[in-house]
């Protein structure tokens, strides 16, 4: 074994734990900073390969009709899939669950009416993903919280840039806290 | 290093010739040998330099490995499932422990203790734990906005980290972490996945560097999967392509087919090329063999426009075509300088450009295609076997392209044979008429390659078999047929063109050939005869004419294959001909006995009838095999 590589192997070994460390101290630093919104959602129950067993949450917002809320006047080109939305959300006085108000591609138009701006993107369904999709679990615990899906509902975190993460899930109004 | 042991080992090799024929004294050998630092005694390399130990099964390694396994998995199932109550601050700690661990073992083996093998287990263990970190980081946040970055992330931190310590296992690890992240993006996404090429090209030149020929063939046709998956992604439904992109890819692969075999060909001077210059070599035949077969069909096409003009929402296929051309005429010329012989590859070439240029109604294409099919079969045949040099893919693929077209030209006309009814025996007839053709090539290329041994007996075969099944389907009653005369312009053009380049192959190999004539002149007689029944069938015509000619046609050519097989002493041919003239004798009796007999009547007389044809021909049959072991025996 080359004395250099004595050398670059460690260094090597840091940037593969500075990016581990990066992705935790970014969704940290979403929890913190963000605006909460609370989503009403319709859970199932899969499991993942990697990460054992989680559930699926499919938010109100995830199947929003754009041709029922505002979109920014000249943007009349169809999303495509694959492509980057942003969801404003508003907070109907009459309901604790956020909503979706308007969408565009653009997020500074959004910004200028709305506070809290969601970012999402299409997918193949024609469905919004935003990144919050999925509620990891102790194995065996998704079953338990399946037999109640009706009353999930689920704290995000909302960043002004629109990066969001879960803060919390609520089953029943008590707060799921697996540790 | 085994290169350099070669080296050494041929230079001991020369100096012995020299010193054998005077060249240099035993003092001068010892001189230059001396020069390259090889031991003076040796004779063979590996006697005294430094040995080549082939590494045998170690039971310790064994164990070692599968312990590894079994903690890697082991951590798998544990930190995915197994660690509820856990604070994430305290996750977080115990995944950057085990990362730390895994690597810091894994260095100090490595770099203190020396202990190569169990390093660099520890340290793919600790590249699996890089994994498994991404993944519980990403249950600790429920991060899912897209599950493949964590794959991109651990392939390209595998990647990096093997490229430094050159670990063979990590490269292919990080290669296969890749490919899912490709397959994933493709096919769940509808991602073209465009940044693939960029570990695949490292790929290439680190296992170049290390000589590995498994994994460049890997990385070859990993690079051909992208190739194909970003320009179907650009014809794709989701780049809404209209009919015109489309054809224009499919016309993209004329050029990409020749310049895939050429850059094979250049590859294949260097010895760690070798395999994947075969994988580059097999697909380029493939690829240039599906657009001709799927074009050389009489289907209109929706936008007859030229390719050549570079038409909007073809440019990006017909700027690869014209660089694809370039390159492989800048590599035909470069072969030619190394002293090889291109011929093989310039048809494609030429006819490729003649494709792209020719405009898209259906009889310009259709004679094209065919004329084209008819010249690569010809010279792709002709070239690989009378060319000297190492041309054993082409001579094999070179068959599987004859092969290839030829059953798909036999079931495509065949079918339509019977979903187009009145037009049954010119299908049938254009079948026979082509496959005559085919039959002339493969025996004029037997003739041309002199004394290279040429397989020309699987071709006859199959053209023989092939035309034999087709005369059978035609000798049954086929009623109302339209004269061919009033059959698309297509149709009669294409019969004429075949029939022309059959006349001309006939008169090449009659000029040709001074014996052996006699399969010539029973497929002549079988092409007569059928392709004037083509031209008289009609109406008015009754189906017994029909019926007549093509039985007469099965009763020469099953007698003139037992008569050719006592003439080649072939008891397979003997055996084949005897099965083909039962099956012809017992279904025109079932033609003529059906309707005029009882079912019970029919079958008894039928039954001691074949017990006496059956005795006869089976006595017949072995008299002349017992002829072919007498001859035998006089020729011992």
């Amino acid at each position: 074994m080359n004395n250099y590589r004595k050398i670059i192997m460690p260094f090597i070994v840091l940037i593969q734990v500075a990016v581990l460390l990066f992705m935790a101290a970014n969704q940290e630093y979403i929890l913190a900073a963000g605006e909460k919104v609370m989503l009403k959602c319709e859970p199932i129950d899969p499991r993942s390969l990697f990460s054992g067993d989680y559930v699926i949450l499919n938010y109100e917002i995830t199947r929003t009709k754009l041709d029922t809320i505002t979109l920014k006047p000249g943007e009349k080109q169809p999303f495509r899939v694959n492509e980057t939305i942003y969801i404003a959300l508003e907070k109907p006085e009459s309901s604790e669950y956020w909503r979706a108000a308007a969408a565009s591609r653009d997020i500074h138009w959004l910004k200028s009416m709305y506070k809290t701006v969601i970012r999402g993107r299409i997918d193949r369904y024609r469905n919004i993903k935003f990144g919050v999709e999925d509620y990891f679990v102790p194995q065996y615990e998704g079953i338990n919280i399946e037999k109640n899906l009706d009353n999930v509902r689920v704290e995000v975190s909302v960043m002004p840039d629109g990066n969001s993460a879960i803060s919390r899930l609520f089953l029943g109004g008590r707060e799921m806290r697996f540790y | 290093m085994a290169e350099i042991r070669e080296m050494l080992q041929w230079l001991i090799n020369e100096v012995n010739i020299w010193i054998k024929k005077g060249i240099i004294t035993p003092e001068q050998k010892e001189q230059i040998l001396k020069l390259y630092k090889v031991p003076l005694q040796a004779d063979r390399i590996g006697d005294n330099v430094a040995p080549r130990r082939k590494s045998p099964i170690n039971l310790a390694r064994v164990i070692l490995v599968l312990a590894v396994i079994c903690i890697a998995v082991g951590l798998v199932i544990f930190y995915a499932a197994n660690w509820r109550k856990m604070p994430p601050g305290l996750k977080m700690a115990q995944v950057l422990l085990l990362i730390f661990s895994c690597y810091g073992v894994s260095w100090y083996l490595l770099f203190v203790k020396k202990e190569i093998f169990a390093g660099r287990l520890i340290l793919m263990l600790g590249m699996v734990t890089f994994g498994i970190g991404i993944m519980l980081v990403a249950q600790i946040y429920h991060i899912s906005s897209h599950p493949t970055n964590g794959l991109l992330v651990w392939a390209i931190g595998t990647l990096l980290l093997s490229a430094v310590m050159d670990e063979e296992w990590g490269y292919y690890m990080s290669l296969a972490l890749f490919i899912i992240w490709d397959y994933w993006e493709v096919v769940e996404y509808g991602n073209p996945a465009y940044f693939f090429i960029i570990p695949l090209l490292i790929y290439g030149v680190l296992f170049y560097r290390r000589g590995n020929r498994t994994g460049l063939t890997l990385t070859a046709t990993m690079i051909l999967v992208y190739y194909f998956q970003i320009n179907i992604h650009w014809i794709g439904p989701a780049v809404s392509a209209n009919d015109l992109t489309k054809k224009a890819f499919m016309y993209m692969l004329y050029g990409l087919g020749p310049m895939l075999m050429i850059a094979a060909k250049l590859m294949r001077s260097d010895k760690t090329m070798n395999y994947s210059a075969n994988i580059l070599s097999i697909t380029g035949w493939v690829v240039f063999l599906i657009p001709l077969l799927s074009l050389s069909w009489p289907f209109e096409s929706t936008d007859p426009r030229a390719l050549l003009s570079f038409p909007e929402g073809t440019r990006l296929q017909s700027t690869q075509f014209a660089l694809f051309i370039l390159i492989s005429a800048a590599g035909c010329l470069y072969l030619r300088r190394k002293g090889e012989n291109p011929l093989i590859f310039i048809p494609f070439t030429a006819i490729a450009v003649i494709l792209f240029i020719v405009p898209d109604n259906t009889t310009a294409r259709m004679v094209s295609t065919h004329t084209a099919i008819v010249i690569l079969i010809a010279s792709s045949l002709a070239s690989a076997y009378t060319i000297p040099g190492d041309w054993n893919v082409e001579k094999a693929m070179a068959f599987v392209f004859t092969i290839s077209i030829f059953i798909v030209k036999w079931i495509g006309l065949t079918a339509s044979a019977f979903s187009d009814n009145e037009y049954m025996i010119a299908y049938l007839v254009g079948f026979i008429i082509f496959a005559t053709v085919c039959f002339l090539i493969n025996r004029l290329v037997n003739d041309l390659s002199g004394q290279t041994p040429y397989p020309s007996l699987i071709l006859d075969v199959i053209t023989s078999i092939a035309i034999w099944l087709t005369i059978y389907i035609a000798s049954f009653k086929i009623e109302d047929q339209t004269s061919i005369f009033d059959a698309d312009t297509v149709v009669i053009v294409m019969i004429f063109l075949f029939i022309t380049l059959a006349v001309i192959l006939y008169m090449a190999l009659l000029s040709r050939l001074k014996e052996k004539r006699t399969i010539i002149y029973l497929s002549m007689i079988i092409f007569i005869a059928s392709g004037l029944t083509l031209f008289i069938a009609g109406e008015g015509i009754s189906w017994i004419c029909y019926s007549v000619v093509f039985n007469l046609l099965l009763l020469i050519a099953t007698g003139a294959a037992i008569y050719y097989s006592t003439i080649i002493q072939s008891r397979m041919l003997l055996n084949i001909a005897v099965c083909a003239f039962i099956l012809h004798i017992g279904t025109r009796y079932f033609d003529l006995f059906w309707d005029m007999l009882s079912g019970s009547l029919l079958f008894i007389i039928t039954g001691v009838i074949g017990l006496a044809g059956g005795y006869m021909l089976e006595k017949k049959r072995r008299q002349i095999i017992s002829a072919f072991d007498s001859a035998e025996g006089d020729h011992e």
